[in-house]
């Protein structure tokens, strides 16, 4: 819950003045210093910038009621916006993961 | 097992970032695209707009107000020029950046840079076209100019000082989708995009189509089914209009020089049926009291469109109205005293020259009986994920040897070469003409302005409060003998060089005529008694006819009879012909179910309104009858050759029923009139009924045209597909499939002037913005929106919802 935490907030964070994949190293370092075990480490980068992504994406669509989701679904060739929301923030969640998952390994062969 | 899964798992990251941040064929980046901190999101505009904002700039040298109305039209307070044109320029890049680039670019030749290698073709053309030559040409001419080049100097440096306010994250979103950035402005990108223009609007040529036939039939065929007047005019200085110049000599008519076969057409012409109307009605027939006037340009339909609305309010001008985003000023508007509008004029001002080169170096040409030498200009094209492409450009005096279709090669010995002779290729300055618009207070104001303009040459319609109405075809005109142009000419005789030019006061004009109208659609500038050969054709003259026909019946006109004409769907064309069609169907050839479309035929009114099904057949009918009667003549053949027009083929069949063409050549039997518009009739139905099943809905003009706005990429998705919408080709609501009325305007002169207009898109460039489309709606019903017209800063009107306050940093 700690390294979920720290990811969510930090790389929130970090992602309003660096670049996308910043969130990649804070769930890396984040792993690093906090993860216990692979599983846990792997959805706590998951959920940690997974949520962030579903949550302002989330947002963005609502106060444009769509507008722009919709088009843009339309061109990936995507059913609906809803689900053009998901992907947002899958992406973000399987680099969390993934990124957060390396910082565990990383841990463990260090100690 | 420790080493390889922290090694693994490392690298599987790494991978991922570095693909999720990589542009993969047409997919953007997906992790950078995505991201809701960086990404597309970022363009998903709140409804809101902000109510008051104030920011400082690099660059101005006073304070600016900026005004949005409801919607988001800017009307912009500035203390002096310098300031208006670079508060224009930055505002407009704030809404229309991606769009201002992209379409310099596009007549830059640079499209593959963004795209990569699927645009080298088109960028080829471009740069064959000598667009970037043409350009710098005119650049030259209007920073000549004091006036103008402060106000390309001060846009600019707006666009500029927007462009360096960005992050990333701000970008437009198409810069996400390609994954590129926005590279800074200059006066060029002024200049580039009214050759842009230029090439829509006095791009075609049927030059070369012409020698084929010339070569084919021979000159008395040739003259009789190509004539250089047609049957049915309308011109639009009505003759007998006295000339208030005393004409200049003409050059002497040079008949004779036979152009090689050739098939080297233009790979891409700009299509038929850009077009324009406009008209302007005087006091006398005014609700009142005052002159009217009309506009609205046909243009390809897209998003964002290609006009932008602003009001610009300095010390010396208070002008409203639509500009180009990418130019300073306004190009159709009104100010306090005087309202105008274009259309486009189809003189021919692009001819071709049969080039003799000494050999394949193609280093010397043959010209005034010598050899004279070739400019070769190294065209560098440059290619995301690839080399450059380099290709050569050959000048002549005349012009560019430009790029040609080069599969068909008639003569194997002596290709051919064609260089091309353009006005819009010319040292020009068309800004000091919408400089002086802008600002002009009077009928002499005006005449002055038109008297800088080169191309694209266009009809100029002209209303003021002093109760004066006018219109000037103009442009800058070659001085040529009847016909030269027509065909390819001599490229190695100077008589065939254009001799020089119309004097700006012999342009063809009217004023205050005593119908109490003037009005254009693209038709004949002049008729028979105009001493200057203009061109052997323009465009058909039924829009003409139907606004003047509307025109002379009109009394007290008011805006919303000025609304009405700019909405009417009647056509002209199907008023000439189907009457004449319908006597000849033999009813008993007929199934059920053509007897059917017959009677839907025959109950029609030649309105193309909507939910009318007869304009879907008549269409089709008319084209497999068109194409029954020429095919065979001016298509089969292996050249490239050209229908004659339609006013020829209607006088063909309605005084000429006996004439062989109606023959079709290929068959031993002989056809005739009757036969063929039978044949056509029935072909045109069942063709229908394949594609619609029987007459019923599905047959609606408006579901069978599928008038769609799109995106000027051709994004999926970002544009308006389908309107519910009446009109077509040659009738006044021009509405076609991919054409239309892109602004519509009607200005009512006076003590208060008022305008009133809407266009098909939105301020807004961006596809995430409320006001990327909003407007589209009332164009569709054909409504205008009132426009606002502020006095001063303070003016306390209910339409504006934000103010933004610029000063410099």
């Amino acid at each position: 819950m700690r390294l979920f935490l720290l990811i969510f907030i930090v790389g929130f964070i970090t992602q309003l003045f660096l670049l996308w994949w910043s969130l990649a190293v804070v769930s890396f370092l984040a792993a690093l210093w906090l993860a216990r075990k692979a599983g846990s480490a792997f959805w706590a980068g998951f959920f940690g910038i997974g949520g962030g992504w579903l949550i302002s994406s989330g947002f963005y669509h609502l106060r444009n009621s769509g507008l722009l989701a919709t088009k843009v679904a339309t061109l990936f060739t995507l059913p609906n916006a809803t689900l053009l929301i998901l992907v947002t923030a899958l992406v973000g969640a399987i680099t969390g993961g993934l990124a957060s998952l390396s910082g565990f390994y990383l841990r463990k062969l260090l100690r | 097992m420790k080493w390889f899964k922290a090694v693994f798992s490392s690298v599987l990251t790494v991978a991922l970032v570095y693909v999720l941040n990589t542009k993969i064929g047409d997919f953007p980046p997906l992790g950078k695209f995505l991201s809701p901190f960086v990404g597309f999101w970022q363009n998903a505009e709140a409804r809101e707009v902000v109510a008051n904002k104030a920011l400082t700039v690099a660059g101005l040298k006073g304070e600016v107000s900026i005004l949005l109305d409801k919607n988001r039209v800017p009307h912009i307070f500035a203390q002096n020029n310098h300031d208006l044109y670079f508060a224009q320029g930055y505002y407009t890049a704030q809404d229309r950046l991606w769009q201002m680039e992209f379409q310099t670019h596009a007549a830059a030749g640079r499209i593959s840079e963004i795209v990569g290698a699927k645009a080298i073709e088109l960028d080829r053309f471009q740069r064959r076209m000598g667009m970037v030559y043409g350009a710098k040409n005119s650049l030259a001419g209007m920073m000549a100019d004091p006036a103008t080049r402060e106000m390309l100097i001060a846009y600019s440096a707006g666009i500029n000082a927007y462009i360096k306010s960005l992050s990333p994250k701000e970008y437009p979103l198409e810069y996400k989708l390609l994954n590129y950035a926005p590279e800074a402005w200059s006066p060029l990108k002024c200049s580039l995009l009214l050759k842009l223009m230029a090439y829509d609007l006095a791009g075609r040529s049927d030059d070369l189509r012409m020698s084929n036939i010339l070569q084919q039939y021979g000159p008395e065929i040739t003259k009789n089914l190509f004539p250089d007047y047609p049957f049915r005019a309308e011109p639009i200085v009505p003759e007998g209009t006295p000339l208030d110049f005393t004409p200049v000599k003409t050059p002497p008519v040079l008949a004779g020089f036979q152009a090689q076969l050739s098939n080297k057409v233009l790979e891409k012409e700009p299509p038929a049926e850009l077009g324009s109307n406009n008209w302007a009605v005087s006091g006398a027939k005014s609700a009142t009291g005052y002159p009217m006037l009309a506009n609205d340009p046909h243009l390809q339909l897209n998003l964002p469109s290609i006009w932008y609305q602003v009001q610009l309010i300095g010390p010396d001008v208070n002008v409203c109205g639509v500009s180009l985003p990418g130019a300073p000023g306004v190009i159709i508007g009104f100010n306090q005293n005087i309202s105008w509008g274009v259309t486009n004029v189809d003189a021919d001002v692009m001819d071709w020259y049969q080039v003799k080169f000494k050999d394949n170096r193609k280093q010397q040409y043959w010209h005034h009986n010598q050899w004279k030498p070739v400019r070769r200009q190294i065209e560098e094209i440059k290619i995301r994920g690839q080399k450059s492409l380099f290709d050569t450009v050959y000048y002549t005096h005349h012009g560019p040897v430009v790029y040609d279709k080069s599969e068909k090669v008639f003569n194997k010995q002596t290709p051919v070469s064609h260089a091309m002779r353009w006005t819009a290729h010319d040292k020009s300055n068309e800004l000091r003409t919408f400089y002086l618009l802008n600002r002009a207070r009077s009928y002499q104001d005006y005449q002055q302005a038109l008297s800088y303009y080169v191309a694209p040459a266009q009809n100029f319609i002209y209303a003021d409060n002093q109760q004066n109405i006018a219109i000037w075809p103009n442009g800058r005109f070659p001085l040529k003998w009847q016909e030269q142009g027509k065909y390819i000419l001599d490229g190695t005789n100077p008589a065939h060089d254009w001799q020089g030019w119309i004097p700006a006061a012999h342009n063809p004009h009217v004023k205050n005529p005593a119908r109490g109208f003037v009005s254009s659609a693209n038709q004949f500038s002049a008729g028979l008694d105009y001493p200057y050969y203009l061109n052997w054709q323009f465009a058909s003259p039924e829009r003409a006819i139907r606004i003047n026909q509307r025109l002379a019946a009109m009394e007290k006109v008011t805006v919303d009879s000025m609304r009405s004409l700019q909405n009417d769907n009647f056509n002209i064309h199907a008023q000439t012909v189907l009457p004449f069609l319908l006597s000849h169907i033999q009813a008993t050839r007929l199934n059920a179910h053509q007897q059917q479309v017959l009677n839907a035929m025959q109950q029609w009114r030649y309105q193309y309104n909507p939910a009318e099904i007869a304009p879907t057949v008549f269409e089709l009918w008319w084209q497999l009858f068109n194409q029954a009667i020429w095919e065979d003549d001016f298509a089969n053949s292996a050249l490239e050759l050209r229908y004659p027009s339609r006013d020829r083929t209607i006088h063909l069949i309605q005084q000429e029923p006996q004439s062989s063409w109606l023959d079709n050549r290929n068959t031993p039997q002989k056809e005739t009139l009757t036969e063929l518009v039978n044949t056509s009739f029935q072909a045109a139905t069942d063709s229908l009924q394949r594609q619609l099943g029987t007459i019923g809905n599905k047959w609606q003009w408006a579901s069978y045209k599928k008038t769609s706005i799109q995106h000027i990429a051709n994004l999926p998705g970002f544009g308006k597909p389908n309107l519910n919408i009446g009109g077509g080709r040659g009738i006044v609501n021009a509405t076609s499939e991919r054409h239309g009325p892109s602004w519509r305007m009607v200005v009512a002169l006076g003590p208060q002037v008022q305008g009133y207009g809407v266009y098909p898109g939105g301020q807004s460039g961006n596809p995430g913005s409320f006001y990327y489309d909003n407007m589209i709606e009332t164009w569709r019903l054909g409504k205008l929106n009132s426009l606002v017209y502020l006095q001063k800063r303070t003016d306390k009107s209910p339409a504006i919802i934000s103010t933004l306050t610029i000063s410099n940093k």
